[in-house]
């Protein structure tokens, strides 16, 4: 393999030694993509699943993993691309030799190692591929064979972690959509966080929705990953059992996930410091909407004359009165009671 | 049936045509007890009509721990021995120039009663394809000239932490790809027993300056022989270790999968201790073994407390193969000879037959080639070696190869790259695989039945320096009987064992006996009492005898 890069300034040559002693793994693929997006996808999920092992972070722009596509539109050639650029490539390099073969100057494509010009947005020739005879390849000798024990292959078998096509499969029998569960398995962090959050009991899809919703949105403006937050999957567990049970609104829990996102806790401290129980007795929230209406006669006599829009109006105030605790569906029907005894 | 053929009054008696005998050569008599008990077992006593070889390396470490004799005394005494005969033999290619001083921090430590390693004050040579730092490492080749790495192998890096002094670095055929040491591209090394003659190679320079006792013992390098063919040639002890005992790291990449570090020492136990030294496992080399090392020096016998049948129950082979057409007749009759001896020494000796012997030669030059086609690439006039100016890239790695590699190495590049080639793979390279596989198979049979397997070293004695150069083939020819060895990864040991005519006193004729994987214990021990036992004179070169006095 390719200890060190070698780089030719004049006759001087310098040579980077930084991959020296690295373990590198080659993988060589069938030829069984027809198209730039799925050799695309078979690279990510390899990213994943070297992520998913622990085995490399799979970073391509610091060249953890690297890529070699073999093109070929019936004789070979070859180019090498970026992350992004796979596809585009690929496809740029099947329309030229496509070209090349209907303009009758199939001759022009040749076995070589062509570049990926991202300013350019063309693969150009780096260096022609040499013949297969060239190579001479015979067994070195300097490395003894290793002699690898079918039991150390099980042991390491055994020992693998659930991968990124098994996670998938696991997550669309708990009913979760396609674009769910190909979000939550794509980052091996978030999976986990994910997982240990159903642990808790907490129900899937809404366990599923607050990590693509708000979470996401939130590590996405903080530019966080999902171990940097604050919240921990039990936390996020309660708030959905909170909110299920009643004990708080949709509302407040939203209020609450982002005081646990940017500055942790517990949903229990928080609802208690915070005195965030939601009210679901109806004779308080009967009490607060005798105090609004008799506050606002003049919009009451508007209603009743035949205003009736101006319903979200007093729910409106019911609620800030309640300090948005008050249970909304039993708000509403109760002052809809009310404003509607004449 | 080998013992039948031969006159029994010849039975301790090698075959030479002019004896010459040494002036009685100087010996200590032991004044000290010396702190290990394997030099008490060795304190030899000088024989009377003949002088098996001794230890060097225990007398030198004798007289220093008894203070008879310096460090400096030591080194002054060779390195006189190497100015006088150097210009002749021409074995070093680089000489240090700090061997008296590196004697002085030995006595000075001597002085201070500090431990002192079992190498302290033993000059060593060390073949030029051996990594050492501060001294060039060239290959043999141009394309290496003035290269110093920055590191030393790690054989002459245990060297160093043992005591010894790497006294220069030593002449060879280019990256080892030769048989006679003529393929070096900077000089042409004599053999001390007929200056008109090859030392054999391609560690011709560590044989000859062991044999003309300019260091007292040296490093090879052993793909397809390269040790022990010169050994055989100088009347020297050569030991290829099993492939693996001896870290590679540091060593000129010739055929990795063939290649070995080995020892030159004028006796048995010399190697021994150098083996000693340098064996053992190294994080640097993926392919050097875990398996520990023995005390390689505790199986030397002292030969007056031998018994009179000492080898008794031991089982011989003499591989058929290795006697046949195309070895000369006195070699055959030398191997016959030292058979006897072995019988006398209480062995049973049978033939045994290695059917695909002759097929070892082509596969090893396709492996070997192949190798060191792929090995060679990295001399891209870049990284290290000598640059020529260029317009682009490409003609700065052309031009720099065409001019820095020699004819030999090129035909090898040229040969290995074709074997490799596609279409030509499974007819070569792969076959040679499989020949490989099927040697292995048929030394392991034999070693099951035998404990040593023995053949000549190499089909011929010395041959004339030209006589070959232009005949690549009967050079390879040569290889017979070493390369097989390589393909099987075992140990190997050569010992002179009589003398053919030649030269102005004979040319000497090596023994080379082949032992089991990882078993050079067995192959000292019994090369030791060999050695001790043989009634032959001295395999010391009338070059340097009457100087000789150790």
């Amino acid at each position: 393999m390719n200890i060190a890069g070698l780089e030719f300034v004049g006759f001087n040559v310098q040579v980077d030694l930084n991959r020296a002693g690295v373990p590198l793994l080659e993988i060589v693929s069938e030829p069984d993509m027809r198209t730039g997006i799925e050799a695309a996808e078979y690279a990510a999920e390899i990213q994943r699943v070297v992520r998913y092992l622990g085995v490399s972070n799979g970073n391509m722009q610091e060249g953890s993993l690297r890529c070699d596509v073999n093109v070929s539109v019936r004789p070979l050639g070859q180019l090498e691309f970026g992350t992004k650029a796979i596809n585009r490539a690929i496809d740029f390099e099947i329309s030229r030799q496509a070209l090349l073969h209907s303009q009758g100057l199939k001759d022009q494509i040749v076995q070589e190692t062509r570049l990926w010009e991202e300013g350019a947005q063309k693969t150009v020739t780096m260096r022609k591929k040499e013949g297969l005879s060239d190579y001479r390849y015979f067994p070195e000798p300097d490395l003894p064979e290793v002699i690898i024990a079918k039991e150390y292959v099980d042991n390491i078998r055994d020992s693998l972690p659930e991968l990124p096509e098994m996670k998938r499969r696991r997550y669309e029998k708990l009913g979760l959509s396609m674009q769910d569960l190909l979000f939550l398995a794509n980052d091996v962090d978030v999976a986990d966080f994910f997982d240990a959050t159903i642990a808790k009991g907490a129900d899937v899809k809404l366990a599923a929705n607050w990590i693509m919703g708000d979470i996401a949105a939130y590590m996405k403006n903080e530019k966080l990953s999902i171990n940097e937050i604050k919240l921990t999957p039990p936390e996020l567990a309660e708030l959905i059992a909170s909110i299920k049970s009643g004990t708080i609104s949709g509302k407040i829990g939203k209020e609450i996930l982002f005081e646990l996102l940017a500055k942790g806790g517990t949903v229990k401290g928080l609802i208690e410091e915070k005195d965030l129980v939601q009210i679901t007795d109806p004779v308080e929230i009967e009490k607060m909407v005798d105090k609004v209406l008799a506050e606002n006669p003049k919009q009451l006599e508007q209603y009743r004359g035949g205003k009736t829009k101006l319903q979200g109006f007093f729910a409106g105030q019911v609620m800030k009165a309640s300090k948005g605790k008050a249970n909304p569906g039993l708000l509403n029907k109760i002052l809809l009671e009310k404003l509607n005894r004449s | 049936m080998l013992s039948s053929v031969q006159n029994p009054r010849l039975l301790l008696q090698c075959r030479w045509p002019h004896p010459h005998f040494l002036p009685k050569t100087l010996h200590f008599h032991t004044t000290k007890a010396l702190h290990s008990s394997q030099t008490q077992t060795l304190s030899s006593s000088p024989s009377v009509s003949t002088s098996p070889p001794t230890s060097q390396i225990l007398t030198i470490r004798k007289s220093l721990l008894s203070r008879q004799k310096s460090a400096v005394d030591f080194a002054e005494d060779y390195l006189n021995r190497l100015r006088r005969t150097e210009p002749q033999i021409k074995s070093f290619l680089y000489i240090s120039d700090t061997v008296l001083r590196e004697a002085e921090e030995i006595d000075r430590k001597i002085q201070r009663n500090e431990e002192v390693g079992p190498l302290a004050g033993v000059l060593v040579g060390v073949k030029d394809n051996i990594c050492t730092a501060h001294m060039p490492s060239t290959a043999g080749s141009k394309i290496l000239e003035n290269y110093r790495p920055p590191f030393d192998a790690t054989a002459v890096r245990k060297l160093k932490g043992n005591g010894a002094i790497i006294v220069g670095k030593t002449n060879l055929d280019e990256f080892g790809m030769g048989s006679t040491t003529e393929g070096s591209a900077y000089q042409v090394t004599a053999n001390p027993w007929d200056l008109s003659r090859v030392p054999g190679g391609s560690s011709g320079g560590s044989a000859a300056a062991v044999s003309a006792r300019q260091c007292v013992v040296s490093l090879g390098s052993d793909t397809g022989g390269s040790v022990r063919q010169p050994a055989s040639f100088c009347a020297v002890v050569g030991l290829k270790p099993t492939y693996g005992r001896v870290s590679r790291y540091g060593l000129v990449a010739y055929a990795s999968s063939l290649d070995v570090i080995g020892c030159f020492g004028s006796s048995v136990v010399d190697a021994g201790i150098l083996l000693n030294a340098i064996s053992g496992h190294d994080r640097l080399d993926a392919t050097s073994s875990k398996r520990e090392v023995p005390d390689f020096t505790s199986q030397f016998i002292a030969k007056e407390i031998l018994e009179p049948k000492p080898l008794k129950g031991l089982r011989i082979g003499v591989i058929r193969e290795t006697l046949d057409d195309g070895v000369d007749s006195e070699v055959i009759s030398s191997i016959h000879t030292a058979a006897s001896h072995l019988e006398e020494l209480g062995c049973s000796v049978t033939e045994v037959s290695l059917p695909s012997f002759s097929l070892g030669l082509p596969a090893y030059y396709i492996l070997a080639s192949s190798e060191s086609s792929s090995n060679l690439s990295r001399y891209d006039a870049i990284r290290y070696g000598n640059q020529v100016v260029a317009d682009e890239l490409n003609s700065l790695y052309g031009d720099s190869r065409t001019k820095g590699f020699g004819s030999e190495v090129k035909m090898r590049i040229l040969t290995g790259t074709y074997a490799l080639s596609a279409g030509y793979y499974d007819a070569y390279y792969k076959r040679a695989q499989q020949v490989r596989a099927l040697v292995q198979k048929s030394f392991k049979a034999a070693l099951d039945e035998n404990d040593i397997l023995i053949s000549p070293a190499a089909p011929s004695a010395a041959y004339k320096i030209g006589e070959k150069k232009n005949d690549p083939l009967a050079m390879y020819a040569g290889d017979i009987m070493t390369v097989n060895v390589n393909l099987a990864g075992l140990p190997a040991l050569v010992l002179p064992c009589g003398f053919v005519e030649g030269g102005s006193v004979g040319l000497p004729v090596g023994l080379q006996m082949i032992g089991a994987a990882f078993d050079e214990e067995k192959l000292l021990k019994v090369g030791h009492i060999f050695e001790q036992t043989l009634q032959c004179g001295s395999f010391v070169p009338p070059l340097v005898a009457d100087g000789f006095a150790l």
